[in-house]
């Protein structure tokens, strides 16, 4: 007996729920259509949910001014001072320089935690070790 | 007799200021100043004592100054193999790249020639009448000769180590870390050795505030500039700073490693700004080498400096901003720090 005869009322159930077809029996076309529509469907949306992630985790890494993952830069816009008090775990609004970056300066009787040697030229001992630098 | 302090101690510290939701100190270690920022305020104890902590890790594994710390046992044999510290095997590594990345331009065995110029103890040491004698210039023999593999170091004979183009860099990064454990969660640590600055944490809002100048803390001339920073790190070099004579002549501490003279380019000083203070800090001293070349060379990394010339005439490169106060757009690692494999004789 031809499955095409059967009514369709008995195949829904597990048509469309994606199951196979018992064996020996045939989906209507109809059915057929559907479950290779929504199969498709599937396909497409899984390739476009990779594609997007794909493509975000590319543009995240080529952005200029990227700045890592590890530390977060934090809003890019100077607040003014004199601002609220600050809510508990909000970063604070810094109006004047909390240091400068120079060149290094050598500060003479800087305290270290261990010895330096004594001068080749007669200098008798150091009072800290100085890092050459830049 | 020197003065020892020890820089856990978080008493050594002296308060600058505690107001904007930010404690500032300062410490006067390695021979220059050290200053830490941190917010939320209340962990300025917690900090300081992390920061101090690196500090005196950093003196012990990496100081050329001190007769006791490890690279000066390494450097007063004739070369050889060693088993060296976890600290100073990443200090040797990062300075390895960053003579990689910058062509030779800054390199690690330059110490010969450091020497040979004079400048062979602690600068707060060396006499400010007495000349050095001339000495023939000695070029590095350059960073290939050093073979690291993981703590394997091995020297040749007559090479002298000398990471102060990165150590203090690195170091800056290593205390910013800590001290961001130290702060714990929400909160952000700057932490500047001497000018090298390293940031970490979330900043306040618009980044950290920080006067780039060229002489002097917080010095305001015609020529500073206040910048903010949001993550990373920035450092300057100049050549107007650690200068003494040697053979009748004024010498600085930027050493060029293919000549073994100071670096004699266009440009006094430069900053810049990159992922880690290591990275900017190596950076900046290769601009200076790299004289002419200079601009060219930074533009290729991509990352953000600002040149002062001979004459004060001020470049910016980059993303570095011309406006006052404005925010440094930092990029990603630009230097390859790979984790050291052991080399060919060693396996």
């Amino acid at each position: 007996m031809s499955t095409s005869r059967e009514p369709i009322s008995n195949q829904t159930e597990y048509d469309l729920r994606g199951g196979h077809a018992p064996p020996g029996r045939t989906l209507p076309g109809r059915t057929a259509n559907l479950r290779r529509v929504r199969r498709m469907s599937n396909w497409s949306l899984a390739a476009l949910l990779v594609g997007v992630g794909a493509t975000s985790a590319a543009l995240a890494g080529a952005i200029p001014g990227h700045t890592g993952p590890a530390l977060s830069a934090g809003p890019t816009q100077a607040s003014a001072a004199g601002q609220t008090p600050l809510a508990s775990g909000q970063a604070p609004a810094v109006s004047s320089p909390v240091a400068a970056t120079t060149p290094s300066q050598v500060v003479p009787g800087s305290p270290a935690t261990g010895a330096s040697r004594g001068s080749t030229r007669g200098v008798s001992a150091s009072t800290g070790s100085t890092w050459r630098d830049s | 007799m020197a003065a020892f302090v020890d820089m856990r101690d978080t008493a050594a510290w002296r308060p600058v200021r505690a107001d904007d939701g930010v404690a500032v100190a300062e410490l006067n270690a390695l021979g220059t100043l050290v200053r830490i920022a941190v917010w939320p305020a209340d962990s300025l104890t917690a900090v300081s004592a992390a920061v101090g902590d690196e500090l005196r890790r950093l003196d012990a594994q990496a100081s050329r100054f001190r007769y006791d710390s490890e690279i000066s046992r390494i450097n007063a044999q004739s070369g050889g193999l060693y088993f060296i510290s976890p600290g100073l095997a990443e200090a040797v590594e990062v300075a390895l790249a960053a003579a990689r990345w910058t062509h030779g331009l800054v390199d690690p065995t330059i110490g010969n020639a450091l020497v040979r110029l004079g400048y062979d103890r602690d600068f707060a040491a060396m006499d400010d009448d007495a000349e050095a004698a001339a000495g023939e210039p000695w070029p590095a023999p350059g960073y290939w000769f050093i073979e690291l593999g993981r703590r394997l170091l091995r020297l040749p004979s007559g090479v002298l180590l000398d990471l102060g183009a990165t150590a203090k860099g690195l170091g800056a990064d290593r205390a910013a870390v800590s001290a961001l454990r130290a702060c714990g969660h929400p909160g952000g640590v700057l932490v500047s050795l001497g000018g090298d600055i390293a940031v970490a944490g979330e900043p306040p809002l618009g980044g950290w505030p920080i006067v780039v100048t060229e002489s002097g803390d917080h010095d305001r001339t015609s020529l500073a500039q206040v910048i903010r920073l949001p993550v990373g790190g920035i450092a300057t070099s100049s050549t107007t700073v650690r200068q003494w004579r040697q053979g009748g002549r004024q010498v600085h501490h930027i050493i060029d490693p293919r000549t073994g003279v100071p670096a004699m380019g266009p440009w006094r000083t430069v900053t810049v700004a990159a992922a880690t203070c290591a990275e900017a800090n190596a950076a900046s001293t290769a601009a200076i080498v790299a004289g002419e070349k200079a601009e060219s060379w930074i533009e290729s990394t991509g990352l953000s400096a600002r040149l002062v010339a001979g004459d004060g005439t001020i470049r910016c490169l980059g993303r570095w901003p011309e406006e006052e106060g404005a925010l440094v757009r930092v990029p990603g690692p630009r230097m390859d720090v790979p984790r050291p494999q052991a080399p060919g004789w060693a396996r």
